[in-house]
């Protein structure tokens, strides 16, 4: 097995706008992580510069520098990573406390799983969540514990999201927001570019209809009551739906609109000169992160974007950290 | 993460609840009783038939004796003319299998359902069945054992079922149901006490399945089956080339299942350390692509058609001249026992006479083309997964090239079949004779092409959730190679060839792919393939899952262990090391065991053993009497014994020597004795009885009458009136103060009567006549006067005679008698002896009578010396007597003060005596258990990963000689989380 470890160095570790090392009101983007390539980051190295810096130390009105971290968050679902909240809606207690219907939990190898029970249409319908405050989702993406390479023809699911705008308990959710329809399990578990504003009550349901059983062996105890399938008097089906993921946006931590704001993600910052205003600034600035090549990549990939307001005479980085190879 | 534990080597499975019979008096239906208790509404729907049969031994299951057969669930096949053919001889049957989990006579219960509709609609998951399943006494249950028919002919659809499925479910719950009797009472009452286990399958293997629940002291399961396999009516092929064909009427599937072994067994935990693994095959797949028909949802899956009209189909079918019969040469048989089918053949019968051809069921593929493959995917079939090292199998072939090697290695395996033969001329014969002949050896059909070069690819499977093992490939990132070899050259694989993985493996499934590397078509004949457990114990990295291996643990189990803490595992002695290897090189000895000691120093090992003395020891006590009172002992006792007696000696007694040999006699038996006797010895004179009239006997009156003559002539001599001759007394003194000794002899029969002593010539007085005189000179004798004589001389006879009474005168007054008296002198005298007085008549002559009467009174005095010996005595008697041997000793009281010391015996240090307070399923035994924390991550294969190498491993190395008394288990404790690759 061929796996070396390189510092990254040369062109290919600086951001590029325009073909030019300044990104100065533009932006610069790693490039896709190949397969078998990994870059590990430590930080940016920044190379700002301005006819008086220290302007720049006080909150602009637009951003200064930012830097999106696009991450394969979920299986498929790639955000930026500094700029999400995420609301998962999982485990027991959230999915006892929906109605199933043909359905039940288990504990599937360690994690708390709806499994399909029987042969009809099974379904679970998740209470009704209160958020403190009005929110907008903007992508979604749920875990189904079966492998997506499950033949297509073994199930299909539908995932609907529920919201409303108002708080009061009791009242109808207006919205539906289908977020899969009738998929089967080949497809990707995501929901892109949902931009449902305003949600403050939701309530999620899945539905599956299941055509082929799956491995389960499990030691349960009996259940019995609503919701639950009979001692016994059920066949299993297909274990499904683990969790459910709501992505809401969120300003990201590494928004700066001010100089001062960099310095204090900054290691080893510098302005020259020291005497008269500054009109250089460097400086590491720390992102842990980890940019790998993803299977499902198509489109959109792990990558670090900086982007840089013209505010800035020049703006030059270069990506510190180290180039992982493997030979496949 | 899933927190669960691997057990390489840990079994669960005791014996079977319903052990057999010892007297054999039971029918095989009193050892259960199995009820269907509940059936979904379309198994009625379709009328499910269920039946189930008890077999007393696992010999008795290879021909059902119930309701169904296994030809029930074999499909009539449909040859290329259209023609119509049932399965032949011996399809019928089902051997035993050679790993079976149990022993041959325990008795085996065989479920059996089969719908009597035939339809065309899945309906599969809509069958369901409960069973309950009773025995007559609680037992502490671990799970259940079941296994199918391993032959049934099959189609693998597109989402990896097999549809037949070896006659099995895919849905299998079990719960052990608390028994309402008093004594389980305990565990009544609570709402969630029941515990079921579930195990669904995609697809099930050919071999035994074990379903484990936690111990459950019960004595009743409810089973309930469900998603029934189906089996087809009718076939285009059989074995894995099964093609579903359209019967005349009806539909083409029945469901059901087929369960010729299912035992109910105790939890009863051990260890598991032989090198064979048993396999069961999960399905036979080529490697052509299947042109797939999305299965319709409301109907089975349809079966691959690529394995059909083409050259590469999997398993060969053979059908009878007659085309009436076919025969199939499964894959499934190289894991299990082949059937043996009898064959109807036409004239070309290879043995003149016989009307059928008798072959062995082995895996014969068909035709196999240049560079095609054949896939076998199987399943570790123990209840847990066991580390396999490789394989070995049969693979008969002959190379086109006879390489010497090859020729040296058949001799050689030639000479070990039949030592001392020619194995010469093995070079010499002709390719097609020697195949011939390994084709009759292993009796498979004539016209089999071996498939000379081959190609072994095997891999580990570990798919990720929701996919079938039938699925995965072997260049597919939840596949890893553990072995690719080409197998081309007899002697390296003659007569069984190995494959050794690169490194064990501890997957649940293993695939094995082979190519024809040849040139030409040939098929690939596999008689036997048997998996070989490592000798080590590890844990490898998967596909599918990282793993955090948390603690390494164990449990050494054994009758001497905390005999000699130099040593691990006692006498017989073993060590382990614990090693992570990365990247086939050992990265770090985490732990290394060579002896007890090395397990207790450091705190990682407990152990439990039993106390130990010396056995033998010199003990030696001083009496310490400083003061009289000191050592005291009071004992008072009886002692009686009634019994039977028999001693035996001699050059011919059968007696053995019973005591310890060095005490035995030397020499026959010989008793040599000398002795000096002093006896006093006094005489009896004769008794004088009572006389009896006109009896004319009075031997006391002779007595009487000398004792009275002698008497008087002493007296007068000596004038006196004391007696020389004492009179007969009037009691018998051998009787008097002898009376109860006597014991039943009376007196007149010991009565002393004297001695008579009588000689006559035969011209003479005969006895009777002297008798009578004599009686009569003694009771007249008296009468004479004393001063006439001493003796009477013979003249004066006369006289004497005269002066008898009339009778006895006449006895004189025979003429010559008289001159006979005369002429011979007669004399009648008295005498009298030192002790003893008699009295006798004699003449001088010849024709005289001699009689002579003489007792004996006074004593006299002997003096004996003699010697003896004895040759043989034997003596046999009822000693009743106060031998009854029963001794009650009562220590009233005892003191005893001293001073002991002891010391080693030399050479019996290891001679010990143990204490019995540590106990492992009934057995007293040492036991040192232990835990090693590792935390050690391994990292799946599969997932993206850098600078982090998937071949990496921790091993449990173990060295040591035989065990056989030694118990040991190694596990690990691991966090498990499932890639999201492919989520």
């Amino acid at each position: 097995m061929i796996i070396d470890k390189a510092s990254l160095t040369g062109p290919e570790s600086f951001f590029v706008f325009n073909q030019a090392f300044n990104i100065a009101g533009g932006c610069g983007r790693t490039p896709a992580t190949v397969k078998g390539r990994e870059w590990r980051i430590e930080g940016i190295r920044l190379l700002l510069k301005g006819d008086n810096l220290l302007d720049l130390l006080h909150r602009q009105q637009d951003c200064l520098l930012e830097v999106v971290v696009n991450k394969e968050l979920l299986p498929g679902l790639f955000a930026d990573a500094f700029a999400h909240r995420m609301h998962v809606v999982a485990g027991l207690e959230d999915f006892q406390a929906g109605t199933l219907e043909n359905c039940r939990v288990m504990d599937i190898d360690g994690i708390a799983t709806i499994v399909s029970m029987g042969t009809n249409k099974c379904t679970w319908k998740s209470r009704v969540y209160t958020l403190p405050e009005t929110t907008t989702i903007s992508s979604a993406a749920w875990e189904l514990a079966t492998s997506r390479r499950t033949p297509d023809d073994s199930f299909r699911y539908s995932v609907k999201l529920y919201h409303s705008a108002t708080a009061q308990s009791g009242t109808p959710l207006e919205n539906e927001l289908p977020l899969a329809d009738q998929l089967p399990p080949g497809k990707l578990r995501r929901a892109d570019g949902l931009n449902a504003t305003d949600v403050r009550r939701l309530q999620i349901e899945f539905s599956a209809d299941v055509l082929n059983d799956s491995y389960i062996h499990e030691l349960h105890t009996r259940f019995e009551g609503e919701g639950h399938s009979k001692f016994m008097d059920a066949s299993f089906g297909r274990p499904l739906l683990r969790a459910v993921n709501l992505l809401e946006r969120v300003p990201s931590a590494y928004q700066f609109h001010s100089l001062n704001e960099i310095m204090v993600k900054c290691t080893s910052t510098t302005f020259l000169p020291a005497s008269s205003p500054p009109t250089v600034f460097t400086g590491l600035l720390k992102l842990p992160a980890r940019l790998t090549h993803s299977e499902v990549q198509n489109g959109s990939y792990e990558y670090i974007e900086l982007r840089a307001s013209n505010a800035l005479s020049s703006c030059e980085a270069f990506l510190v950290g180290h180039e992982v190879i493997e030979a496949t | 993460m899933l927190s669960t534990t691997v057990y390489p080597l840990r079994t669960v499975v005791g014996d079977p609840v319903i052990p057999r019979d010892p007297e054999d008096t039971k029918y095989p239906e009193q050892y259960f009783d199995v009820r269907v208790i509940e059936e979904s509404p379309i198994c009625r729907e379709i009328g499910m038939r269920y039946d189930y049969t008890i077999s007393r031994t696992i010999h008795e299951t290879v021909e059902p004796s119930g309701a169904f057969s296994y030809l029930d669930y074999l499909p009539v096949r449909e040859d290329a003319s259209g023609n119509d053919l049932n399965p032949g001889s011996g399809m019928g049957s089902l051997p035993v299998p050679p790993e079976r989990p149990f022993a041959d006579n325990a008795p085996v219960l065989s479920l059996f359902a089969l719908s009597k509709s035939k339809v065309d609609q899945n309906m599969s998951r809509n069958l369901h069945v409960k069973l309950l399943i009773q025995w007559a006494h609680p037992e502490l249950v671990g799970g259940v054992c079941f296994g199918g028919h391993p032959f049934l002919p099959y189609t693998i659809d597109d989402s990896g079922e097999n549809a037949a499925n070896f006659g099995l479910p895919r849905e299998i719950s079990l719960s052990p149901r608390q028994q309402n009797t008093a004594d389980l009472l305990p565990t009544a009452g609570f709402l969630d006490a029941d515990v079921v286990v579930t195990r669904q399958e995609i697809c099930s293997h050919s071999g035994f399945h074990y379903l484990l629940t936690n111990p459950t002291r019960t004595n009743r399961i409810v089973l309930r089956l469900a998603d029934f396999p189906w089996f087809f009516v009718k076939a285009e092929g059989g074995g894995a080339n099964a093609v579903v064909a359209a019967p005349r009427r009806g539909g083409r599937y029945r469901f059901g299942y087929v369960m010729p072994y299912f035992y109910i067994f105790r939890y009863r935990e051990g260890a598991r350390y032989r090198p064979n693994v048993p396999f069961g095959l999960l399905g036979a797949t080529t490697d052509k692509a299947p042109e797939t028909d999305v299965p319709s949802p409301a109907g089975p899956a349809e079966p691959e058609t690529s394995n059909l009209g083409d050259a590469a189909r999997i398993e060969l079918d053979i059908q009878a001249e007659d085309n009436s019969s076919y025969y199939s040469f499964t894959a499934a048989s190289m894991v299990t026992q082949g059937r043996s089918f009898h064959v109807p053949h036409g004239d070309s019968s290879p043995i003149i006479g016989q009307s059928h051809q008798t072959y062995r069921e082995s895996f014969i593929s068909d035709l196999l083309p240049p560079k095609r493959s054949i896939t076998l995917v199987l399943q570790q079939g123990e209840e847990y997964p066991r580390c396999i090292a490789g394989i070995r199998m049969l693979l008969p072939f002959w190379p086109e090239v006879n390489l010497a090697e090859d020729l040296e290695a058949a001799a050689n395996a030639l000479q070990a079949l039949l030592p001392g033969a020619d194995s010469s001329f093995v070079s010499n014969l002709p390719r097609e004779q020697v195949e011939a002949g390994l084709r009759q050896a292993i009796r498979i059909p004539g016209n089999v092409d071996f498939c000379e070069k081959m190609r072994f690819v095997v891999y580990e499977i570990d798919p990720v959730e929701g996919i079938s093992p039938l699925q995965v490939v072997a260049d597919s990132k939840y596949a890893h190679v553990l072995a690719d070899c080409n197998i081309d050259e007899l002697h390296e694989n003659f007569p069984n060839a190995v494959i050794r993985f690169r490194r064990p493996t501890l997957a649940r499934y293993l695939g094995v792919t082979i190519v024809n590397t040849d040139e030409e078509p040939g098929q690939v004949v596999i008689p036997l393939m048997r998996f070989i457990q490592s000798a080590h114990v590890s844990i490898h990295s998967r596909a599918a899952v990282n793993q955090r291996v948390l603690a390494f643990k164990f449990r050494i189990v054994g009758p001497s262990l905390a005999e000699d803490y130099a040593v691990l595992g006692g006498r017989e002695g073993f060590s382990f090391s614990v090693e992570r290897i990365a990247a086939g090189q050992r990265k770090s000895q985490l732990l290394k065991v060579n002896s007890l000691l090395d397990l207790l120093h450091d705190g990682t090992a407990r152990l439990f053993s039993n106390t130990r003395q010396r056995a033998t020891e010199e003990q030696v006590g001083q009496i310490k009497n400083l003061d009289p009172d000191d050592n005291y002992e009071k004992r008072s006792g009886s002692t009686s014994s009634y019994a039977w007696r028999r001693s035996e000696a001699g050059r011919n007694s059968d007696a053995r020597w019973q005591g310890r040999p060095e005490h035995a006699p030397e020499g026959d038996f010989e008793v040599y004795h000398n002795q000096e006797t002093r006896t006093h010895s006094q005489f009896v004179v004769p008794h004088r009885s009572p006389p009896e009239p006109d009896s004319g006997d009075s031997v006391d009156g002779h007595w009487h009458s000398s004792a009275s003559f002698i008497n008087a002539l002493y007296r007068m001599r000596h004038d006196t009136t004391a007696s020389l001759v004492p009179l007969p007394p009037a009691e018998n003194a051998l009787y008097e103060g002898f009376r109860e000794i006597w014991k039943g002899v009376r007196d007149s029969e010991i009565r002393v009567s004297g001695l008579k002593s009588v000689s006559a010539s035969p011209y003479g007085w005969s006895y009777d006549e002297v008798e009578e005189l004599v009686n009569a000179i003694a009771r007249y004798a008296p009468n004479f006067d004393l001063n006439l004589a001493v003796l009477l001389p013979g003249a004066q006879l006369a006289q004497l005679i005269a002066g008898l009474p009339e009778h006895l005168r006449a006895s004189f007054a025979i003429p010559y008698r008289t001159n006979y008296c005369l002429l011979n002198g007669l004399r009648i005298g008295l005498g009298i002896q030192p002790f003893g007085l008699g009295m006798n008549f004699s003449g001088n002559g010849l024709l005289l009578p001699s009689f002579q009467y003489q007792d004996t009174f006074g004593s006299q005095g002997v003096i004996v010396k003699q010697a003896g010996c004895t040759g043989y005595s034997y003596a046999q008697y009822l000693q009743d007597s106060c031998d009854e041997s029963k001794t009650e000793t009562y220590i009233t009281a005892g003191k005893s003060r001293r001073i002991i010391r002891r010391a080693e015996v030399e050479g019996t240090d290891r001679d010990r005596l143990r204490g019995a307070e540590v106990m492992w399923q009934d057995k007293i035994v040492d036991i040192v258990t232990g835990t090693q924390p590792l935390d050690l991550a391994i990292s799946a294969y599969s997932e993206r990963r850098l600078q982090h190498t998937a071949d990496e491993y921790i091993q449990i190395r173990i060295s040591g000689g035989t065990m056989e008394n030694l118990t040991f288990d190694f596990w690990f404790d691991v966090l498990e989380e499932a890639i999201t690759d492919d989520y």
